[in-house]
């Protein structure tokens, strides 16, 4: 069984870092929404969505992924997501989020892409 | 027929390679998202057993998780909180049914770039090659069908 699991951290400059892990799925999804909403408000401004680890997403977990896009963007901020999986874009593109919410291979990747757009 | 449970070695894929395209499987999952994941590797197998590879696996087993989470969320289970899925093969096509007790939630009207919920359907239509629903007083049939590729 590849239960979701989730690990979060700040980072400075106001970046909130959430790792998932497995499968995010419709019973996964809640999950990940409640740790990207806690960080919110916990007051990061950015967010890097690690999901390099998470094996398949579907469209409620994309859901999610787009309302903290709404969130994040309208405090003035940026999301990242991170996957390297070719699954997974196939996935972003067919659902036209490859431009709003584009795939880094790393945090590291991620992060260097939200401190240059802030 | 292999039971839901039964570990199967990979075989060569196709009627070309004398392997069975031929299967009906039946069987009923406790209507909870917690199962999902089952079901994927459920229907991973026979995504594999029928001969999808890559891409076309992937998209099977997408638009039937898509298509079993819409009667998980929406669908009615019937007196024992179950709902009862068949995956079936004809020789050409590999299909996935949904069956549970309810009307039929028509699709979520799209409220906007937040509401993706609401494209799962859209989203098995550009998976597979048809998604048929039977909607009877009582009882849903989502079933979607993905046709082999010609031999190369």
């Amino acid at each position: 069984m590849s239960d979701f699991q989730i690990g979060e951290e700040s980072l400075d400059g106001g970046i909130g870092v959430v790792h998932g892990s497995g499968e995010l799925d419709f019973h996964a999804a809640p999950v990940l929404e409640q740790v990207v909403a806690g960080r919110l408000d916990a007051g990061a401004r950015h967010l890097v969505v690690d999901l390099a680890a998470v094996t398949f997403v579907d469209s409620t977990a994309i859901g999610v992924l787009m309302s903290a896009l709404g969130r994040v963007r309208e405090a003035g901020g940026s999301l990242a997501v991170v996957n390297d999986r070719e699954n997974v874009r196939t996935i972003f593109e067919m659902m036209g989020l490859d431009e709003a919410m584009p795939l880094h291979r790393s945090v590291e990747d991620a992060v260097s892409a939200l401190t240059q757009a802030a | 027929m292999p039971s839901p449970r039964s570990r199967k070695r990979p075989e060569p894929a196709g009627p070309a390679a004398g392997r069975p395209a031929r299967f009906t499987r039946d069987y009923r999952i406790p209507a909870q998202p917690s199962v999902l994941v089952d079901v994927r590797r459920d229907v991973e197998r026979a995504a594999a057993c029928f001969g999808f590879e890559d891409r076309d696996r992937t998209d099977f087993v997408f638009a039937a998780n898509e298509a079993v989470t819409n009667a998980i969320r929406h669908g009615n289970p019937d007196a024992s909180g179950t709902i009862r899925l068949r995956i079936a093969a004809d020789g050409e096509r590999l299909s996935l049914a949904v069956f549970d007790c309810g009307p039929f939630v028509p699709r979520v009207q799209r409220r906007g770039p937040l509401e993706a919920g609401g494209r799962g359907f859209e989203l098995m239509e550009t998976l597979v090659d048809e998604v048929e629903v039977r909607a009877e007083p009582g009882r849903t049939m989502v079933r979607l069908s993905k046709a082999r590729e010609p031999a190369r």
